[in-house]
């Protein structure tokens, strides 16, 4: 589960998904920005076969917000 | 194509997955891409096209640099010479305006407000204000997306039943559009309406990306508005392939002409005759659009031209063909002399054939030769040609519509060649009128259209573009055209002339001819007219003439020193402006003023 959303993350903002942990954030990585984001949450999407609504993406800020939201879709 | 682009073929359809790709082809992963700025201006935030634009880019040989203006951001950007748009020096503009943000009261309010005529001529004339305005401070190309049709009709089913439906504003609007850039050099229509209705309305808007981010589209809609940008794009840039070369058993017909004899090949209105003589419909209309037709076939020659001319459902004529290869030779050998026929350059050509022996026999011997795919179902032949963008053309000409004629004219000419004494009492029975003019608005189409795509007889192949050839002609060059007809036709427009001031002197920096009138002095016309044109501006210094080496041009190493030109270094040529340079006397001249 963790890898999965470390490598959409990694693809969509081209970093190192070695690095990465539950407390990956837009607020510890520069590359999370806005648009970024919206990229993110709708890989996600497609990856997990989900929809999310307008605040379920406001509220995937960090991996651990993203296991979260997902957990709530009955996805873990 | 190599393995080096292997990866675009393995994107998915995410953003994760495209936005990867992305990163591989700006990173420089696949060799020889066409570097292209291009700079958005949209009234929405449309940076989530970047990905996919990139990509698509790539699968059509553009590496493409998208630069996207803050949404909303278009005389803020166009009216500013010191804006960002004109900082990244873009060679193509683009606006993405919605009517959505242009004209809210048509599609928020039902009644009241201003008339929606009255409205959409505002937002048309402020677009071509727009379009005016980056005219004049950019030579980029210019594309404008149209409208797309309207997602909910405020009068709901009944809009259908409108004296003046919203979908039929729509419309209107977008003809609109299309006569403002046709009014513009280098100007061209995004047929993002088209784009819309091709994909389905229904999954086309994100209301959750609209409302968090001002961006409006799904990402499959994000995917196929950047596919039909780059395809547009590309066919902006890229003249279209003008012959296609085409195999006759099991393409234009199903089965084996040899084999099944004259009854027994499948070509009719019945399944599955039916699927080849749509096929070949589609061909007619290629060739209606300014493509030559080929046949290139392994077979008795008496056989296939048995089908062409007397199978009642056969659409294509013997006469539909600008050339034919039917014998049991190799077809790349075909192929080649059906190139040296026509006189056109093997990258001109595209290949389509049933037989993947055939294909990859081509591919293989004649690498520059476009060897389309061919599915294996007759009833996809139509849609993987269209497809393939190699046909693609944004604007056309009247030279195009005309080609097949201007090619048929030729075999005639080329039997009256062979008939005459002399090449000389050959040229003068031809009864040739060059009619000559000053570059304007009417001929600068076809004018960048000839700098674009002329490579042989082209003395310095810059390819100026429409644009920049109206900003040469403010400032002062001389430019002119000409036409060439004889008694067996009109070639159209076929020659371009262009020199600028320098000092004292005067430099020639266009002179160019399509290939199909070379050697028939109006070359020499051309000159001399030019000389002429250029002293009346009353310059009296010398005529510089130049050759810049190409691939492709060795034919006019040459041509100055054959008309009197005296070396002056560097591949230069110069020749006083007061000893003027004779028409030859089996030419009629016009100018048309």
């Amino acid at each position: 589960m963790n890898e999965k959303i470390f490598r959409i993350l990694a693809d969509t903002l081209g970093t190192d998904a070695a690095v990465m942990t539950e407390d990956t954030s837009t607020e510890n990585t520069p590359e999370w920005d806005s648009v970024a984001h919206l990229n993110l949450v709708l890989s996600l999407e497609k990856a997990f076969g989900q929809r999310f609504t307008p605040e379920e993406f406001m509220e995937m800020q960090s991996v651990a917000a993203i296991k979260r939201v997902l957990a709530s879709h009955g996805v873990s | 194509m190599s393995s080096d682009r292997a990866f675009l073929d393995a994107v998915s359809a995410t953003p994760a997955s495209y936005l990867k790709a992305a990163r591989r082809v700006q990173a420089g992963d696949i060799p020889d891409l066409r570097e292209l700025r291009v700079a958005v201006l949209s009234t929405v935030s449309a940076q989530l096209l970047q990905p996919y634009l990139i990509v698509e880019g790539a699968r059509r040989g553009l590496r493409i640099h998208p630069w996207f203006a803050p949404f909303g951001q278009l005389e803020e950007q166009a009216l500013d010479g010191s804006s960002g748009l004109y900082a990244g020096k873009p060679e193509v503009v683009l606006v993405l305006a919605r009517l959505e943000e242009l004209a809210p009261a048509l599609c928020e309010q039902s009644h009241a407000g201003p008339e929606p005529s009255a409205l959409m001529e505002s937002v048309i004339d402020r677009l071509r204000a727009l379009l005016r305005a980056l005219r004049e401070r950019s030579t980029a190309a210019l594309g404008i997306a149209n409208f797309s049709p309207p997602a909910r009709p405020l009068a709901g089913l009944g809009d259908a039943m409108l004296p003046l439906s919203q979908a039929t504003l729509v419309q209107q609007a977008n003809a609109a559009l299309a006569a403002a850039c046709r009014d513009l050099p280098g100007a061209f229509v995004f047929d993002y309406a088209r784009t819309v209705i091709e994909h389905g309305l229904a999954g086309w808007h994100d209301p959750r990306l609209f409302a968090l981010a001002r961006q409006p589209w799904t990402v499959e809609a994000q995917m196929a508005t950047a596919r039909a940008l780059a395809r547009t794009l590309r066919a902006a840039l890229a003249p279209p392939a003008k012959c296609l070369v085409v195999d006759a058993d099991n393409t234009l017909w199903g089965g084996v002409i040899g084999e099944d004899g004259l009854g027994g090949i499948a070509l009719g209105d019945e399944y599955p005759g039916n699927a080849f003589k749509a096929f070949q419909k589609y061909l007619r209309t290629l060739k209606d659009r300014g493509v030559l037709l080929a046949l290139v076939s392994k077979n008795e020659e008496a056989d296939v031209l048995a089908v062409l001319n007397q199978h009642p459902d056969c659409v294509l004529r013997e006469s539909d063909f600008s050339a034919r290869r039917i014998n049991w030779r190799e077809k790349s050998l075909n192929v080649r002399e059906i190139a040296e026929g026509l006189n056109l350059g093997l990258d001109a050509l595209a290949f389509f054939d049933d037989n993947p022996f055939e294909r990859e026999e081509v591919r293989r011997l004649l690498p520059a030769v476009t060897v389309l795919d061919t599915p294996s179902e007759p009833l996809e032949f139509i849609a993987a040609i269209e497809e393939s963008g190699w046909f693609d053309q944004l604007a056309f000409s009247a030279e195009d519509q005309n080609r097949a004629v201007l090619y048929r004219q030729e075999t005639v000419r080329t039997r009256a060649r062979e008939a005459a004494a002399s090449p000389e009492e050959f040229l003068a029975g031809l009864e040739m009128v060059a009619t000559m003019g000053f570059v304007g608005p009417e001929t600068l189409p076809r004018v960048a259209q000839l700098l674009a795509k002329t490579n042989q007889f082209n003395l310095t192949t810059r390819r100026h573009t429409a644009a920049e050839l109206a900003q040469m002609i403010e400032s002062g060059a001389v430019a002119l055209w000409l036409r060439l007809a004889d008694r067996f036709g009109d070639h159209g427009l076929v020659g371009v002339a262009i020199a600028r001031p320098q000092d004292a002197d005067w430099l020639i920096d266009t002179f160019l001819l399509s290939c199909r009138v070379i050697g028939r002095g109006a070359e020499t016309t051309l000159l001399a007219q030019l000389s002429a044109s250029v002293r009346a501006r009353g310059a009296s210094g010398q005529l510089v003439g130049e050759y810049i080496p190409s691939a492709r041009n060795g034919l006019v190493g040459d041509f100055y020193p054959k008309h009197g030109f005296s070396p002056c270094g560097d591949n230069h040529w110069e020749k006083r402006l007061s000893s003027a340079v004779e028409t030859p006397s089996y030419m009629t001249t016009r100018f048309h003023e």
